[in-house]
């Protein structure tokens, strides 16, 4: 697989000498790890923590920045970041009121997170996890908290970035965060596998008239392989898949994220959103926010995730609250376009 | 060879460290049949980091040979294979009194510990498709030729039996845990990275007392 890398040893921290370059105005990177923190933060709120693998970017560090994440630590190409490398990232932005740590549901990302929180305690700073287990391909609902954490992590941190910010205690952050992720929801399909930079074979193999339905953001193979079929059919069963795993009803608002994995072309995520748009229509269902691009990807992977989260009072005005960072102009409201025009159409 | 000095264990270890940052692909590789394929680059990251403090180090005590190389790959390789393959190191190597020399008995606690703490971490049992496939009945075998008069070559041949046998077991079981868990029945025929990289282990260290 072709690459635009140097030595694949120096994958990260040329990577972050690039990043620190475009936004160390207001990031700095933590001694000895490729892991970065929020310069300026604000006094007396409480510290979220995002993290997990590398190379899913824009996932996890455009998402750094008030309303956002307040540090990321990040691992390896597809690894959790080590305790230690956690625990840097914990001190470096408590500030007295303890720090919630949100990631996806993998193995790696529990034993060390988990490990991290045992040696904050030491330190005394406190912490609490919220798993996010978005993904609807492989688990039943009965068993949620087995179920992978996927693109769903960009509303579960978004919500507890927002009630950071809002002033919510520990424990008020971590309950809010874990109803974001509850109804919460991830269906995706891969047309091409991706890669590791600087491994040799993709991670699994599709024949060309083929697609993984269900697939996972590491290149792990999915729930199973499927025939090709027309962006209407695909998107038909997705939808479905979706809704009615929460699920989600008529009149109920939602927030939808149309998520290419890295290698998707927008002309066809706009097609795929176009009958997502019908078949919530079709549904009843109340489009309150939609934004479609890369929002957490597996490098060259093709193919789309869709997320959904529904929306109650609470929910709705945290998402709605101001927020910064280097995705800002895919989630703070359009100013160019006037609220009365976006709540007339559903979306913007 | 009855006992294993801290000069030795360092030896060891180094040589271990370097056969397993050798290894690095035919890990990636039996990962990529049934998870993502980065098992070999972290494992290659952590023994290579330990390699280094390895030899920036004299060392008197056998279990600071062991803390070492645990504590650096839980630091360095991140992914759920730094905290397990750190631990087998780890476990049995901290908060312990410091030893100039072990014997048979000392090296196989070492394990059993690992496997104790591995066990409890990670919630994995036999038959879960980790690398307590391996661990357990690895454990088992030189538990019950521990008390006996044999040498590090003989215990380590033990081991690594058994742990082979357990790898080879592994290719039956449906995976409960990591990224291979997503793949239900598609995982039967392939062994467990993990439990595959056990047996490279337990095989360095065969290699290295069969040099002396």
């Amino acid at each position: 697989m072709k690459k635009l890398i140097n030595d694949p040893k120096n994958i990260l921290p040329e990577m972050m000498e690039g990043y620190l370059g475009v936004y160390g105005d207001v990031l700095r990177q933590i001694e000895s790890y490729t892991s970065l923190v929020r310069k300026n933060l604000e006094p007396g709120k409480v510290g979220l923590l995002v993290g997990g693998g590398s190379g899913h970017e824009p996932l996890f560090l455009d998402y750094l920045g008030p309303g956002y994440a307040d540090g990321v630590a990040q691992g390896n190409v597809f690894a959790s970041p080590s305790p230690d490398n956690i625990l840097a990232v914990t001190k470096a932005i408590d500030r007295g009121r303890g720090v919630v740590y949100v990631f996806g549901n993998h193995s790696g990302d529990n034993l060390n997170f988990g490990m991290a929180a045992e040696l904050a305690a030491q330190e005394g700073i406190k912490t609490h996890i919220v798993l996010v287990t978005d993904d609807v391909a492989l688990v039943p609902p009965e068993r949620m908290k087995d179920r992978r954490g996927i693109a769903g992590i960009i509303y579960v941190m978004r919500i507890a970035g927002a009630a950071c910010q809002a002033g919510y205690d520990l424990d008020a952050v971590r309950d809010v965060a874990e109803k974001a992720n509850s109804v919460t929801r991830t269906m995706g399909v891969a047309l091409y596998p991706g890669t590791i930079p600087g491994e040799p074979k993709a991670s699994f193999e599709l024949a060309e008239d083929e697609i993984e339905i269900g697939l996972g953001l590491h290149g792990e193979p999915g729930a199973r392989t499927g025939k090709i079929k027309t962006a209407d059919e695909i998107v038909d069963e997705m939808v479905e898949a979706i809704v009615k795993d929460v699920p989600y009803k008529k009149n109920d608002d939602v927030c939808v994220l149309v998520n290419g994995l890295g290698a998707t072309s927008r002309l066809e995520l706009m097609i795929a959103t176009r009958r997502i748009l019908q078949d919530l229509t079709k549904l009843g269902i109340h489009v309150h926010d939609i934004k479609v691009g890369n929002f957490a990807i597996c490098q060259e992977m093709a193919g789309l995730s869709i997320t959904m989260m529904r929306l109650d009072s609470e929910l709705m005005k945290l998402y709605d609250s101001p927020c910064y960072s280097a995705m800002t102009s895919q989630f703070t409201l359009n100013p160019l376009r006037p609220q009365s025009h976006r709540n007339s159409s559903g979306r913007y | 060879m009855k006992t294993l000095t801290a000069a030795q264990a360092k030896s060891m270890m180094i040589f271990v460290s370097a056969a397993m940052v050798e290894a690095k692909e035919i890990m990636c590789e039996a990962d990529r049949n049934i998870g993502d394929g980065d098992h070999g680059i972290g494992m290659a990251k952590g023994f290579g980091a330990a390699l280094q403090e390895l030899g920036n180090q004299d060392f008197t005590d056998v279990y600071k040979v062991f803390f070492t190389v645990g504590r650096t790959m839980i630091k360095e390789m991140g992914g759920a294979s730094g905290i397990i393959f750190g631990t087998l190191f780890f476990a049995g190597s901290k908060n312990v009194e410091p030893a100039t020399e072990i014997g048979i008995k000392e090296f196989t606690t070492i394990f059993e510990k690992a496997l104790v703490e591995i066990k409890a971490k990670g919630h994995a049992s036999v038959g879960d498709k980790t690398v307590v496939d391996g661990l357990e009945p690895m454990v088992d075998a030189m538990k019950k030729n521990a008390e006996k008069d044999i040498s590090f070559e003989e215990i380590l041949k033990i081991a690594l039996d058994a742990a082979t046998a357990g790898m080879e077991s592994s290719k039956q079981f449906v995976a409960k845990f990591g990224r291979a868990k997503t793949l239900g029945e598609r995982a039967i025929g392939y062994p467990d990275a993990g439990s595959v990289s056990l047996t490279l282990i337990i095989k360095a260290m065969l290699d290295w007392v069969n040099k002396q």
